[in-house]
């Protein structure tokens, strides 16, 4: 019993950072902002209004997860990313 | 009989036939749709849901609403609403709260979408966030490092690392047990909505801050009846913790904690036990130093629930 409490309290604590940033083309940078989404699947974990040279962080555990970032003027950029307990950095391309 | 059911299947198996040989519609312009509209369904080799579709987020589908607060249409709910299966909740949401899996951190409650705003900001400003030990930072736009955020002026925006931001944007876990919980209100998803909205307003936050609460969170609050525990600036000192270079002259801080009301009570609840007894002040979290001249106000809303194990 003792050993299924840790090991439920070890997983829940068991996270680590992503940190991202957007670089946008030029032609994108008219607006002055976006959405962020981060889904496992098609499950949305988080939705951020970011600029489109923007910069966030989120702790998540390990999975694989879907980054999407839409803008009104019809920029957007798509990545994967498989997360695995470690802290990691990615880059988002935002293009027409 | 059996002639009857040979005939309707013969009849079935033509029309399948024939709708597989007709060529898929081509989207509106020639533009990849991602819509459940006429125009952009069927075409199987452009239609992906990663390509959003430019003009079919105005096209006019009340079905896509039906959850939101009338009069809110946010220009991406089209967008989230085809991609997302729960995106009509605040996150990852199961039964009565958000779950722990994929909000870790030792606390019961993830408070969501905290948005600090900050007006006259005349020189360089370092602002952190310091977490007590059973709350943590989950999420945070722009980066949230150990030392914070760095803020410099600008006309009517915040500026950091050289990007402009409306505000600056937290999402953290925490443990709900040091919070207030005998002042709020009660009702359904609409009442409780407006009821906020109206603290909101009570509390002077600017026409713009209001908006994007109501832009928002229409769309993110799950259907249910519920309660609402509003949190100022006091307890959440506590909590998580404002630090800045320079102090602000003027603030205000709240976080209202929404609990479904068929847990109230429960194991589920925590130190939620009873619906609040005492209507709730808005000013009560609207502070100011009498001393200070500084004209930097620091303005904060958000909104937090509590979190279950269970994982689907």
């Amino acid at each position: 019993m003792k050993l299924v409490f840790i090991a439920l309290f070890t997983t829940s604590l068991l996270a680590a950072p992503i940190k991202g940033k957007l670089y946008a083309e030029t032609k994108c940078l008219k607006e002055d902002t976006g959405q962020l989404f981060i889904a496992a699947k098609s499950k949305l974990i988080y939705q951020i209004e970011l600029p489109p040279r923007g910069s966030f962080q989120v702790d998540l555990p390990a999975g694989e997860y879907r980054v999407s970032y839409i803008m009104k003027n019809g920029c957007s950029a798509n990545q994967t990313i498989t997360h695995k307990n470690k802290a990691q950095s990615m880059g988002l391309k935002v293009r027409k | 009989m059996k002639y009857f059911i040979l005939l309707v299947t013969l009849i079935l198996i033509k029309q399948v036939t024939f709708s597989l040989s007709m060529p898929a519609p081509e989207p509106v312009n020639g533009i990849r749709c991602m819509a459940l509209t006429p125009q952009c369904m069927g075409n199987n080799q452009s239609t992906r849901p990663s390509d959003f579709c430019y003009q079919c987020q105005y096209i006019q589908q009340q079905n896509w609403r039906f959850n939101m607060i009338p009069t809110h249409a946010p220009w991406w709910s089209p967008y989230g609403n085809y991609n997302y299966s729960n995106f009509y909740r605040p996150g990852a949401w199961y039964n009565h709260g958000l779950s722990n899996h994929y909000y870790p951190g030792q606390g019961n409650m993830v408070a969501g979408k905290p948005n600090l705003y900050f007006h006259g900001v005349e020189k360089d400003l370092r602002f952190v966030i310091n977490f007590n030990k059973k709350a943590n930072m989950l999420a945070s736009a722009p980066i949230h490092n150990e030392d914070g955020w760095m803020l410099k002026k600008d006309r009517n925006k915040i500026v950091v690392n050289g990007n402009k931001y409306d505000y600056l944007y937290y999402d953290y876990k925490l443990d709900s047990h040091s919070l207030q919980s005998s002042r709020g209100f009660c009702g359904d998803r609409h009442s409780v909505f407006k009821k906020m909205v109206s603290a909101l307003n009570e509390m002077k936050f600017k026409d713009k801050e209001v908006t994007d609460f109501e832009d928002y969170w229409s769309v993110k609050l799950p259907k249910g009846n519920f309660c609402v525990y509003p949190q100022s600036h006091d307890e959440l000192q506590q909590i998580a913790q404002w630090n800045s270079s320079h102090a602000p002259g003027f603030f205000k801080r709240v976080l209202f904690v929404v609990v479904p009301e068929a847990i109230l009570g429960t194991k589920y609840a925590a130190n939620f036990k009873n619906r609040p007894s005492q209507g709730w002040n808005p000013i009560s979290g609207v502070y100011r130093h009498p001393s200070s001249t500084n004209p930097l106000q620091v303005h904060e809303w958000g909104i937090a629930f509590l979190t279950t194990n269970k994982k689907k």
